[in-house]
């Protein structure tokens, strides 16, 4: 079972060696596995999204980094709002502190295990459980087709902006996930825990608290 | 079709509390692109037997009984190609090397009898086979979508494959199909033991080591212990 750490501008002094191996293996999935991203000399990587306004869960299992999320509010700039945009062709793009863009989330290979029980339940487990925390009322972003089947497996409801649509190659569709009691229930559940999965060290910044003030 | 009719479904489809709603609903919307039948189904593997991992069967009535009677699932073209791809694809542009062979023109030509000819598949994840796939199929020769109504397709498809995964029961699979005993004595396979070594190794009677080997055997619905191996393995159920 993984411990889910959350890392943000705060913090992140104390989680440096995670918080690089992360990158690498996000250069991994990103850039080696799915060919999203170019690669990167330094073999880390990066994009714009990446500023102090997100936090990060890393979900941390025998001293390694196996999973993580990054989430971003919507009120800020995110990928949806900057790449995604005309995938909101139902709702237009959410713009709230309590909706969460969730995107980054990669398993490392050897913890891909088909099942209900593995890496990625416990990870989404994480979310549900810091959305909750964090007072946020829903989740998610532009995520693959593919994988929508996985949400409905853990009885969340995902909120689609528009349709699916045909991006390079891949399948896409925008939607939020609800937060609430049932969901981290119902995930909680599947898991057969009843114990929380975050851990949080160091000086702690509420999820909403926009990034400019954090200049003063 | 307009795009709030999908958008409609999608409202009515995490509504629907039992499978069969959900298909006749899926039917009827679908029709309106042109589809009249339709399947979702775990995808089996090699081996693997088709009829239990049927989530929503709306086939015509008798076809799916040939199917699975003559097993054509092993050599239908775009049953293979659904294992082997995550995007969704029209039947007609399943690679020649799958569908082109004499067995799977010979399984697209009975299914005409029974007015399926045409097609489009959205494979999806999921959470208790290889993979999933909800297969469209057309009476007509060729099926043909504007981009749109691709769209609009894959939508309701990926919602109707969450629905059908939330609807399923969530203790079902969850201890994964084999005991601990199957997984350890599957491992001593995988290691080049034979039945009486792994009874030697374990402390069983060899007839015991034989029946936990039936019985993952069966779990998988394979012939063979070696078959059974290389499925454990594939769905890292053990590591050899």
């Amino acid at each position: 079972m993984i411990t889910a750490h959350v890392v943000n501008a705060q913090n992140k002094h104390l989680y440096e060696n995670e918080f690089d191996e992360f990158l690498r293996r996000r250069h991994d999935f990103f850039v080696h596995q799915k060919h999203w991203r170019p690669p990167s000399p330094d073999g880390r990587e990066l994009d714009q999204f990446d500023t102090d306004a997100a936090t990060y869960l890393l979900g941390i299992e025998d001293g390694r980094v196996v999973t993580s999320a990054r989430l971003i509010p919507t009120s800020e700039p995110h990928m949806v709002s900057e790449v995604f945009p005309h995938m909101c062709e139902r709702s237009g793009v959410p713009r709230r502190p309590d909706w969460a863009e969730w995107t980054r989330t990669f398993v490392v290979p050897d913890k891909r295990s088909a099942g209900l029980r593995g890496t990625l339940t416990q990870l989404c487990c994480a979310v549900m459980e810091y959305a909750l925390d964090e007072g946020l009322s829903a989740v998610g972003g532009v995520q693959e087709t593919y994988f929508m089947p996985h949400h409905g497996a853990l009885k969340w409801r995902a909120e689609p902006m528009g349709m699916a649509r045909e991006e390079n190659g891949e399948w896409y569709i925008v939607a939020y996930i609800d937060v609430n009691e049932a969901a981290l229930a119902s995930v909680r559940r599947i898991l057969r825990i009843d114990h929380s999965l975050l851990v949080r060290r160091g000086t702690q910044m509420p999820f909403t608290l926009p990034a400019s003030s954090l200049v003063a | 079709m307009i795009d709030s009719e999908v958008f409609d479904f999608v409202e009515r489809c995490r509504k629907h509390t039992a499978t069969a709603p959900l298909l006749d609903d899926l039917l009827e919307t679908v029709r309106n692109l042109g589809f009249e039948h339709l399947i979702l189904s775990g995808v089996p593997l090699s081996g693997q037997k088709l009829a239990p991992m049927v989530e929503l069967n709306g086939w015509p009535r008798g076809w799916f009984e040939r199917y699975v009677e003559a097993e054509h699932a092993a050599v239908d073209g775009v049953c293979i190609y659904s294992a082997k791809t995550l995007k969704p694809f029209f039947w007609a542009d399943v690679p020649a090397k799958w569908s082109d062979t004499d067995d799977s023109r010979r399984v697209a030509g009975e299914a005409t009898e029974f007015g399926i000819c045409s097609g489009f598949a959205v494979p999806m994840l999921s959470v208790h086979h290889w993979q999933s796939v909800l297969s469209f199929a057309s009476s007509q020769k060729r099926c043909s979508l504007s981009p749109r109504q691709q769209v609009q397709l894959v939508t309701m498809a990926v919602y109707a494959g969450m629905s059908i995964q939330a609807l399923s029961n969530e203790d079902d699979g969850d201890e994964g199909p084999l005991t601990e005993r199957e997984r350890e004595v599957l491992l001593w396979a995988a290691a080049g033991k034979t039945s009486s070594e792994t009874s030697q190794i374990l402390g069983l009677t060899e007839r015991t080591v034989k029946w936990h080997s039936t019985r993952a055997r069966e779990a998988f619905g394979v012939a063979t212990t070696t078959q059974a191996v290389v499925e454990a393995v594939r769905r890292r159920l053990i590591h050899p």
